[in-house]
């Protein structure tokens, strides 16, 4: 199974072990949900711009994305800027807005429960968190063949450059 | 802002707690909407789903707002 699936579901695992799950596997859970849509689309975007060939050319892509790239192309599609619209035409579903605010979401989450050390994180919150990942999975099965999520894809390697 | 947003019905033992305006982690302009979640109702599949719609809704009204800010709702719980 893709490693984005894997942590979704060690995600849905730690937040809702028997009990009350203890703070440290809240917080896994919180940085898994994140980390598996990042994956989910670190794999779209090397799966659609970069060769097979050499093998090794695929992992040396993935591991050349940034956190911070991939917020901001989450920014862009819930807020086109004039560079996008252009290519977004009529704009974005509802579905790909939904993923990009998610992301944003995970992503603030994610760095809270990584090194907020004083941070006492809530399980109602970490199950939200895991459900709002669980919803990006099942939003980008139903755009991700489209146009809208070739941009978004796109934008997320070359969105910084493209005011050039 | 606070108006707007007060005017949202939380779920049964969801209650706005406070607002509160922010960077995030990486410097952007957000703010924060905290909500206290109490626990004794439970939190079964249909309720985490209701977290979300309010999240959602909460979501619209602020982007509505056109604040320049990102918007971040947070849920604490409670006894």
């Amino acid at each position: 199974m893709a490693l984005s699936r894997d942590l979704l579901r060690h995600a849905r695992q730690l937040a809702t072990r028997r009990g009350r799950p203890s703070q440290i596997n809240l917080r896994r859970a919180t940085s898994a949900a994140y980390y598996a849509l990042f994956h989910l689309l670190i794999g779209e975007v090397v799966e659609r711009m970069v060769p097979t060939d050499p093998p090794e050319l695929r992992v040396r892509a993935a591991r050349a994305i940034q956190h911070g790239d991939m917020k901001q192309a989450c920014v862009d599609i819930g807020n086109p800027p004039k560079k996008l619209q252009s290519l977004l035409g009529a704009g974005t579903s509802p579905e790909l807005r939904a993923i990009a605010k998610s992301f944003i979401d995970l992503q603030e989450e994610r760095h809270a429960a990584d090194y907020n050390v004083a941070l006492r994180l809530s399980q109602s919150a970490v199950l939200n968190s895991v459900a709002k990942a669980e919803a990006a999975f099942a939003h980008w099965e139903l755009v991700r063949v489209s146009a809208e999520a070739n941009i978004f894809l796109a934008a997320i390697v070359f969105g910084a450059r493209w005011n050039r | 802002m606070a108006a707007a947003i007060a005017r949202i019905a939380p779920p049964k033992g969801v209650r706005l707690r406070r607002i509160y305006f922010d960077t995030d982690h990486s410097g952007d302009p957000s703010v924060y909407i905290v909500y206290a979640v109490s626990k004794s109702l439970g939190l079964g599949p249909a309720r985490i789903r209701s977290l979300g719609i309010l999240q959602s809704q909460v979501t619209e009204v602020v982007d509505a707002l056109h604040l320049d800010r990102l918007s971040y709702v947070r849920f604490e719980d409670v006894k």
